[in-house]
């Protein structure tokens, strides 16, 4: 057991701290961190994604033969651990990159492959999330977005809600109903501009951007965007998810977030033992949540991804609660930031206001552990 | 980073388990008891030099926490933390078992110390550690409730007599026994966990099995993310054998104490209570731990004084986030 980075991994998270420091502009915190749906963060990441992925960082953990160079999936993670020190420059790619392409490696057609892998290992383009709807967020399995087949083709007719990015994404990873059974749902890969998709954003408290409903009437898409068998989306979400619910280093963030907080703070001469005390409970917390975010990329690494695995389940809950301890103590501490007073804490602070929803809840996380972990009998339907 | 097990660890670990599972039966005559202390066990860990392990060639206090964490799952008990874990760094050759305390509560019961040969007393006014004898000293054994055997000395040593180990001795033992502390607490956390999840699925009320019931799936759950988390960050702590990491994950098994404690004998309910149901022996050791050396908040106000007090690197963001970069804001 060695908790130590190889030389060859220093020697990579130092490529990437030196790719930032050169490619981020002077004014990269004043005019675009601030609003991760931000028109501006967005379009800087179209622009920043693809010097990235010249530079070989994009993508390094995916196969050569799709934009790739194999590289361990330790890549990936002291990447994603350098982007959030910097507040995350690649913007809504990061989607693409940790899940969406993974997923496609796994069960999409060679066709799909083909055609979007190339893409997003460019940095050029941008998904969107296609899963909640005003009915089904947790319960994802009671979406009414249908998806009806005629001939060669599928017509989908809909609504999802709380769309991140979606006014400026390219492509959506979408999920529709195929059948009439309860997780009867299918996968497409469907083009944001494809007629009959309109796209309304509407206000929220995280920040401008964030939130969108997007519509679909009558929108047809080929049946080769379908992404495995029809009806068969559950294990592609669940195997998906299972990436996406560690591919965020919130525990990196937090660190950084809790020892600016300090400083202010020390600054202000109001770091009491009380002050103290409080915020190493919360570092002790931070720093479970960065093991157990090792152990689960160790596990990855050394026995392959799996849609069965709890670990991921159980590194989210510490890590939420890590967040949700961070978040009250700035309250409490640092409410200025919240008005004007240090734009990094605000950014934590609001980023993190859906960090206990987004992508599974909390309560979901906990079910699954119950019961995949430790085995408890389920509820009777 | 590779974190699994080396072939050595695994064996390390089945072959605790084996000696655990041996001598981890509870004698039908301590079946009621407050706790039960495993003799033979302490021996064959004694004869297998598993108390070794940290100085052990080829080891390190990585295996010995792994060592402390898979005795301390047993409802039995034994001394094993100060055995393994702390004396080894301060002393070669102490006569086992060891007893630690400070010596402002000399006077007060502590952990194993009548069945204890020797005692490392940490003096915090002086900064240093004394090594007491036990052997000619007379100890009486004191009731209590927690699942360790506490003992009080009948007439408190006289320390300026004791020998001292000097140097950095009493920051090393600090280090040390909180990591101990973690140790133990998280073998004992997770047998209490393990043993509960069991009870619930067995248990019937309203027609279906206690475990069913998501009031009580989701508190479990927590506790089990609890132990996993515990256990991942004992490994770093001994793995890095910082003074900091130390102080956090001894913060963070006492503060957890609370939660396992009240969210275990509520799901045991009545039968908890009962000394003859077992899971007081595992509850009742972590709740002794929960003050131990100062408890979460002492851990706590350590790890801070480390981590952000003098000498410390103010932190700033890298410059392009608006601050100059320094090292200790890109230290991972």
């Amino acid at each position: 057991m060695d908790f130590a980075w190889t030389e060859e991994q220093n020697s990579y998270r130092s490529k990437v701290r030196d790719f930032l420091e050169r490619n981020l502009p002077a004014d990269w915190f004043e005019k675009y961190v601030f609003g991760l749906g931000s028109q501006q963060q967005i379009e800087f990441s179209r622009e920043f994604c693809p010097r990235l992925a010249d530079a070989g960082l994009l993508t390094s953990h995916w196969p050569k033969e799709y934009g790739g160079n194999d590289s361990s999936l330790w890549d990936l993670f002291i990447l994603s651990e350098e982007m959030w020190v910097y507040a995350e420059p690649r913007g809504p790619q990061y989607m693409g990159v940790n899940w969406i392409g993974p997923a496609l490696l796994k069960y999409g057609s060679p066709e799909q492959k083909a055609e979007h892998l190339p893409r997003i290992a460019s940095g050029k383009y941008i998904w969107s999330q296609g899963f909640s709807e005003p009915q089904a967020g947790t319960d994802l399995a009671a979406l009414k977005t249908r998806a009806e087949r005629q001939g060669d083709k599928y017509i989908i007719n809909g609504m999802k809600i709380w769309t991140s990015y979606a006014y400026k994404a390219d492509w959506i990873f979408l999920l529709a109903r195929t059948g009439t059974g309860r997780k009867a749902i299918s996968v497409f890969l469907v083009p944001m501009n494809s007629p009959g998709i309109r796209v309304v954003p509407f206000p929220g408290i995280v920040e401008p951007g964030h939130l969108h409903e997007v519509f679909f009437t009558d929108v047809e898409v080929h049946a080769s965007a379908r992404v495995g068998e029809e009806g068969q989306a559950w294990p592609i979400i669940t195997y998906a998810l299972s990436h996406e619910r560690v591919g965020l280093p919130r525990y990196h963030w937090a660190e950084r977030v809790l020892n600016v907080a300090i400083d202010q703070i020390k600054q202000e001469n109001r770091f009491s033992e009380i002050v103290q005390v409080e915020a190493a409970k919360i570092l002790a917390k931070i720093e479970v949540a960065r093991v157990l975010a090792y152990a689960v990329m160790n596990e990855r690494v050394s026995v392959g991804a799996s849609a069965d695995a709890t670990l991921p389940n159980i590194q989210r809950v510490s890590g939420a609660d890590a967040c949700s301890d961070l978040m009250s103590f700035l309250m409490e501490y640092v409410p200025d930031c919240l008005y004007g007073g240090n734009k990094y804490l605000e950014l934590f602070y609001r980023a993190q206001i859906v960090s206990t929803i987004a992508s599974g809840t909390y309560e979901l996380q906990l079910n699954l552990i119950a019961q995949r972990e430790l085995h408890l009998p389920r509820e009777p339907q | 980073m590779n974190l699994n097990h080396t072939e050595e660890q695994k064996l390390l670990i089945s072959s605790v388990r084996a000696l655990v599972e041996r001598h981890g039966e509870l004698p039908t005559a301590e079946r009621r008891s407050q706790y039960s202390y495993a003799h033979r066990l302490a021996e064959e860990l004694e004869s297998g030099e598993f108390m070794d392990v940290a100085i052990t060639p080829g080891m390190s206090a990585v295996e010995a926490a792994l060592v402390v964490e898979e005795v301390s799952s047993c409802a039995r008990v034994v001394e094993i933390g100060a055995s393994a874990l702390v004396a080894p760094h301060l002393i070669r050759d102490l006569p086992r078992p060891v007893a630690l305390l400070t010596a402002a509560e000399i006077a007060k019961p502590h952990r194993f110390l009548k069945e204890a040969r020797s005692a490392l007393v940490l003096l915090e006014d002086e900064d240093d550690v004394a090594v007491i004898d036990l052997r000619h000293l007379q100890i009486e054994h004191t009731e209590s409730i927690f699942a360790y055997p506490f003992g009080r000395f009948k007439e408190a040593p006289d320390l300026t007599r004791a020998n001292r180990l000097g140097g950095s001795s009493a920051a090393v033992m600090r280090q040390w026994w909180r990591l101990a502390i973690a140790a133990e607490c998280a073998g004992a956390m997770r047998s209490a966990v393990d043993f509960t999840v069991e009870y619930v699925k067995e248990r019937q009320v309203f027609g279906r099995p206690l475990g069913m019931f998501q009031a009580i799936q989701h508190r479990l759950a927590q506790c089990h993310e609890i132990v996993t988390g515990l256990h991942w960050l004992l490994m770093r702590a001994a793995w890095s054998k910082t003074p900091l990491d130390a102080t956090l994950v001894a913060t963070y098994a006492q503060q957890h104490v609370q939660k396992l404690s009240f969210d275990l004998h509520q799901f045991n309910g009545g039968m908890g209570v009962t000394l003859e149901h077992k899971l007081h022996f595992w509850t009742y050791r972590f709740r002794a731990l929960q003050g131990e050396l100062g408890g979460q908040n002492a851990s706590a106000l350590a790890a801070a004084k480390i981590a952000w007090g003098p000498g410390s690197t103010p932190v700033q963001l890298p410059s392009i986030m608006g601050g100059s970069a320094s090292k200790r804001a890109l230290s991972h």
